[in-house]
């Protein structure tokens, strides 16, 4: 359906009982009759046409109007309607709410010299039909319309973290990285965990509805059940833990599943990987390898033996001036989650010194931190201990 | 990029100058109020103001004193508390079905669009208030609604209220915050309000911590947080971390504490008072509600002088606990065996069906937001507590 500027949306008019067209005719008659011979009579009411209007381009910010007449509207004006009594005439609701009890939609009336518009309190939602209706003791009629949802490019799972193919049994977290944002419904039925055999992993995730996505809802955190992870513990001993050590799985991610449009995905995604032992030592920044810039152009690169947090291992390591201040720049991940590669926004100052510090907040993908591990013997962690760690300072050459 | 020479002194300026200011920040060293030193816990700048409320979306709700509703917003890390008006007149009593197709009529979307986050009861009038979310997507909006005692659905108009906003800071210490937590999510997922304080539970997408964050009310500029790390259902010889998920004041022993409700799904007890002087802190675990679940709602009630507590499981219905079996757990030495799905403190699953939130309506009944056996949809029905 086409929406030009102050477009109309064509409506699917359903005029029952007064109001079929020969009738309009009759009616439009009367009007005529009635206002030559008998001044005195309140007019007869012509159906009224009802119309959406819409702003430029935007259909959800759209106007419902019955076009009344001069004669009606006038009427009309002398019974004082307000926002909550208007609806007995006009009254607009999404075509599935059909019931006689439910509340017509929450709007603005504003009655005119011919008409009267209604301007909806929430946005109209794409893909939703809307029905307006129009009824008073002598005219009965009401039209229907569908928003278009805007014509976009299917949104795609990009990537799916930990990009190796080895997962360690324990593994905590798995990141699902889409192209556009997403509807923050649906991942519970949408991403499977499927065993060789064609078995389907049951309840692998814990709390997938609770919304663990980033601000711009494309990335969504999912938490395999800790419960099932952990040792000794009542899920781990009935049902076993989600990954079993030497087994192959697949994940798979259903095209099903909506972006933030309403829309499936472009395609079904599916990925094998394979489970090895669990991980449960915390990373070690002293095995790490910190290859330094040189020059002004170089990057910082830090290389880990082992996988990292996709997205802890982004965020969780600083590069500090010699003020102490963030410097700012692109981080890249690379090497399968173990290599940490930074590119300064402004190229390093020759002679000035810098320090690379890395949070003890720092995870593994199966949730051992710096600080601590995941499962963690009975002591507690000195309080005091410090909350980051120096990774070593560097200062560069001018460049030739 | 500033030169060297720009932030050195310059070696002409008097020395009297200097040791005037070094004086100076002395005084001022030693006569700051010794608290702000005691405050290591601090998370940071929340600077809580007057503020119109702006929501990116709509959690958790929880009433303070008299009057003082929280609305919780996820994705805007904050926390707003407005005042609220009494709502009049008697407590609903009647059902209220179809909920979701009427809130969505008067939204303008189908019932099915309507994502309910919490309720709550104001407990003057026993006005409900409901926070939803219309649509999803992009197009998703926070709504907040009420339901009178005659069943009448209305949407809260947020443009009127002038609240007092409270932000939340991502980076759990203040050090932390050299660190790039800005893309973190905290996801609220649970609010209570306890003498003068506001406690807040959530779920971290990048850290899995168990951090409980504490926020005077009228809320100043302080965000306070407590790690409250539990020994997992008995696997002996560890201790785990896991992220609280519902938890509420609960009194035991004449003594303050709270009863939480753990990711799948320990039920453990903290003193309120070493929740509020340690910076970590190791529960009691009195309970196994099994895994594969979350404990959504936890309501303390009393019927026909007895107390009992209400746990509402996404997975595992509605259970109810007798306070004194609660309490003879908590006096024990907690759960050190090994644990199956069920464990420790005995309770009953009530027959109510499928069950969102629970409230406390009155002194007779709780009002239960559930969905139905029949249709699916959505219904509010308060029920009486002598058939719980």
């Amino acid at each position: 359906m086409q929406l030009g500027a102050k477009g109309r949306l064509a409506g699917a008019s359903d005029s029952r009982g007064r109001s079929t067209a020969a009738q309009t005719v009759v009616n439009g008659a009367l009007v005529l009759l009635t206002l030559l011979w008998l001044p005195s009579c309140r007019p007869t009411e012509v159906a009224p046409t009802l119309h959406l209007e819409t702003e430029v381009g935007a259909a959800e910010f759209g106007r419902f109007e019955a076009y009344l007449g001069t004669e009606v509207a006038s009427r009309l004006r002398s019974e004082n309607l307000s926002d909550e009594t208007w609806p007995r005439y006009f009254a607009v609701y999404p075509a599935t709410s059909a019931h006689a009890d439910r509340p017509p939609m929450l709007g603005d009336y504003r009655l005119l010299a011919d008409r009267v518009q209604f301007r909806p309190a929430f946005p109209l939602e794409p893909g939703t039909e809307y029905r307006a209706r129009w009824s008073s003791d002598q005219a009965e009629v009401e039209s229907t319309w569908l928003i278009p949802r805007p014509a976009t490019e299917p949104t795609r799972l990009d990537a799916i973290y930990p990009s190796s193919s080895r997962w360690p049994a324990n593994l905590l977290r798995i990141y699902l990285q889409f192209s556009a944002s997403m509807s923050r419904q649906g991942a519970v039925e949408s991403v499977e965990i499927v065993r060789q055999d064609g078995t389907v992993v049951a309840a692998p995730f814990v709390a997938p509805e609770t919304s663990l996505w980033n601000p711009a809802s494309d990335r969504l955190t999912l938490l395999l059940d800790p419960g099932r992870t952990k040792r000794g513990v009542g899920p781990n001993l009935s049902e076993g833990p989600v990954l079993t050590a030497g087994e192959r799985y697949e994940i798979v991610v259903h095209s099903s599943w909506e972006d933030g449009r309403g829309r499936p995905l472009d395609s079904t995604v599916r990925r094998e990987f394979e489970v090895v032992g669990p991980d449960r030592e915390s990373p070690d920044p002293d095995t790490w390898t910190v290859d330094f810039p040189q020059t002004p152009i170089d990057p910082l690169v830090i290389v880990s033996a082992s996988p990292l947090d996709r997205v802890s291992f982004e965020h969780r390591i600083a590069v500090l001036d010699r003020h102490g201040e963030r410097v700012a720049g692109l981080v890249s991940i690379e090497g399968l989650e173990t290599r940490w590669i930074f590119h300064p926004r402004v190229p390093w100052l020759p002679g000035q010194d810098y320090e690379v510090r890395v949070s003890k907040a720092l995870e593994d993908p199966s949730g051992n931190s710096l600080w601590r591990r995941f499962e963690e013997p009975l002591v507690y962690p000195e309080s005091t201990e410090p909350a980051d760690q120096s990774l070593g300072r560097f200062s560069v050459r001018s460049q030739g | 990029m500033p030169s060297d020479s720009s932030s050195t002194p310059s070696p002409a300026l008097p020395v009297a100058l200097w040791a005037g200011t070094l004086v100076l920040v002395l005084v001022a060293f030693f006569s700051w109020p010794a608290e702000r030193f005691a405050a290591v816990q601090v998370e940071g700048e929340s600077p809580a103001q007057s503020a119109a409320i702006e929501l990116e979306s709509i959690g958790a709700l929880e009433f303070g004193p008299e009057g003082v509703l929280f609305v919780s917003d996820p994705q805007g890390a904050a926390v707003y508390a407005l005042e609220v008006p009494a709502g009049p007149g008697p407590r609903l009593s009647e059902s209220v079905p179809d909920l979701d197709a009427k809130i969505g009529s008067l939204l303008g979307v189908d019932g099915r669009e309507i994502y309910v986050q919490d309720m709550a009861v104001d407990p003057r009038g026993g006005l409900v208030y409901i926070s939803v979310q219309r649509g999803d997507g992009d197009t998703a909006l926070p709504v907040l609604l009420t339901v009178d005692s005659q069943g009448t659905i209305r949407t809260v108009d947020l443009a009127t209220f002038v609240a007092q906003r409270l932000d939340l800071p991502n980076a759990p210490r203040a050090e932390d915050r050299l660190y790039e937590w800005e893309a973190q999510t905290f996801t609220v997922t649970d609010l209570e309000y306890v003498d003068g304080e506001l406690l807040i539970a959530g779920l971290s997408n990048e850290e899995f911590a168990s951090v409980l964050r504490r926020a005077p009310y009228p809320f100043d500029d302080t965000v306070v947080t407590t790690g409250l790390e539990i020994f997992h259902g008995a696997h002996g010889e560890w201790e785990t971390f896991a992220p609280i998920f519902s938890f509420v004041p609960y009194t035991l022993d004449g003594k303050e504490h709270l009863l939480a409700a753990y990711l799948c799904t320990p039920l453990v007890t903290f003193p309120l008072d070493e929740v509020r002087s340690k910076s970590r802190l190791r529960g009691k675990t009195i309970a196994e509600l099994g895994w594969g679940n979350l404990a959504t709602d936890i309501l303390p009630y009393r019927y026909d002088d007895e107390d009992y507590v209400l746990i509402v499981n996404n997975t595992r219905g509605t259970i109810k606990m007798k306070a004194k079996d609660i309490a003879a757990a908590a006096a024990g030495q907690g759960l050190t065996e090994q644990a199956d799905t069920r464990a420790g403190v005995d309770y009953h699953t009530v027959p109510v069906g499928p069950v969102l939130q629970l409230s406390d309506l009155d002194s007779e009944r709780v009002l239960l937001l559930g969905r139905s056996l029949d249709n699916g949809s959505l219904y509010l029905s308060p029920r009486p507590k002598r058939r719980l």
